[in-house]
């Protein structure tokens, strides 16, 4: 009879030490993300995640090719994106058809802030009426990538797509933005 | 008595149960830890590996060696060519970017492939979809025309790779007057400039299908290219030759799928062919 009675405390201290266990971990994860809202809200703007903009044009590219893709980093930024505030670019990666045949093109550019993120969308939807009227009477053919480009941004980071598919290609970005 | 007894051997088991449980959340959080650990090293490893890939073709350090890997990497993309390869003329698989570092390449869509796969600098490139040699002359790009970006670079030596765009709409005799009348403009901007001019390249049997750019029109072109030119004392470098598989077409092992433009090794072999012929 002891030793059943034992037996339950046992049982039950062992569920107690557990949940406190449970909890102790539990208010530790809560603590991380009280933090990070905290830093969130002290920044104003602060991204939604931390993702290299790398790691978003990759996943992209797994499921919406480009033909002869070419990955470039921010140190070509200024190069193909003339209007952009290069100051305000935090990193960058961008990918584009290297033999110059076709219009695709992915670019993924965290900012230093939100509202620089937003100022840049200007920039990449310059690169996009520029990329039009080049590649207008070129390759009517390849036009659509173009006129269905979407260009946007999210918490720190401006995305251009002018992409075959470039809903599939958004719905990724806002995927691995979200965090 | 007895229940104090008890009361202590109670206490003794939560006490050892406690130490039991303290000793297995230890256990795990050690080795979680070095799960992590070594996630992290695995992951640092990855990270290395990509960025050496990625920054080959633009690192200065023993450039020639690390270009050379850029086109065994491309030569080994599942890319098939319906010709036997053993008839096919083995083209250059390497070329000094150094060599090009003082030169201008004037071009089309084509040329722009220099500066987007990063074999030269952008700097070295005066080239933009859709150029041909009837609009090269005044077309600006940057707010600079050819003439203009010559004049201000003096290059060693210039070469011009323009006309595919006009196989379609343009006559070929017509292409050829504007080409003369470019060539005279940059003579006049960078008198101590080698002009060079580089045939227009092939296409392939798929893209002549189409019907816009055939070999005949491709052929013709060039060869009357190189008839006016060379007499003038410029050098003309014959890139069709090369570029063609055994029954003249162009060789789909290095051309873009549209049949038109080059896959990354083509620009290698093109500019290792263009050292070449000048050295």
């Amino acid at each position: 009879m002891d030793f059943k009675r034992f037996l339950k405390k046992v049982a039950l201290l062992t569920a107690v030490s557990l949940m406190l266990f449970a909890g102790c971990d539990s208010n530790s994860g809560q603590q991380g993300t009280q933090s990070s809202d905290v830093s969130s809200s002290e920044s104003g703007d602060a991204p939604q995640t931390d993702i290299a903009p790398s790691d978003v044009v990759k996943a992209i590219l797994a499921q919406v090719s480009i033909t002869s893709a070419v990955e470039k980093d921010q140190s070509e930024l200024a190069t193909y994106y003339g209007k952009l505030d290069t100051s305000k670019v935090e990193s960058a990666a961008f990918c584009l058809c290297g033999s110059g045949a076709y219009p695709d093109e992915i670019a993924v550019i965290k900012f230093k802030s939100a509202a620089d993120a937003k100022n840049g969308e200007e920039a990449l939807k310059a690169r996009i009426d520029s990329q039009s009227k080049i590649f207008k009477d070129y390759t009517p053919k390849e036009m659509y990538k173009l006129e269905n480009s979407i260009v946007f941004s999210k918490g720190n980071y401006a995305v251009l797509l002018a992409v075959s598919d470039n809903e599939k290609a958004k719905s990724i970005a806002d995927e691995k933005l979200a965090g | 008595m007895a229940k104090k007894k008890k009361i202590n051997g109670l206490s003794m088991a939560i006490v050892a149960l406690n130490i039991v449980i303290v000793g297995i959340i230890i256990l795990l959080i050690v080795l979680i830890y070095l799960h992590m650990k070594e996630d992290t090293v695995n992951d640092r490893a990855d990270a290395t590996v990509t960025t050496t890939a990625k920054t080959e073709p633009s690192d200065t350090v023993n450039e020639e060696t690390q270009i050379t890997t850029t086109l065994t990497d491309i030569t080994d993309a599942p890319v098939t060519s319906p010709s036997d390869t053993s008839d096919v003329v083995s083209l250059p698989v390497t070329y000094n970017k150094e060599y090009f570092s003082n030169d201008l390449f004037i071009g089309d869509s084509i040329s722009t492939g220099f500066y987007l796969y990063q074999y030269l600098d952008i700097k070295n490139v005066f080239a933009e979809v859709g150029l041909n040699p009837e609009s090269a002359l005044n077309k600006e790009i940057d707010g600079v025309t050819c003439i203009e970006k010559a004049s201000a670079m003096q290059p060693r030596n210039i070469y011009i790779m323009l006309g595919t765009n006009g196989l379609a709409f343009l006559d070929s005799s017509y292409m050829t007057s504007k080409m003369l009348e470019l060539i005279e403009a940059l003579e006049m901007a960078c008198p101590t400039a080698k002009i060079c001019i580089v045939s227009i390249p092939p296409v392939t049997k798929a893209h002549e299908s189409e019907g816009k750019e055939t070999m005949d029109k491709v052929n013709k072109y060039n060869s009357e290219l190189k008839s006016k030119v060379t007499p003038g004392g410029y050098t003309f470098i014959d890139i069709s030759s090369m570029l063609k598989d055994k029954d003249g077409y162009f060789d789909v092992k290095y051309a873009e799928e549209d049949g038109l433009h080059f896959l990354g090794n083509t620009y290698i072999a093109v500019l290792g062919y263009i050292e070449k012929t000048l050295n």
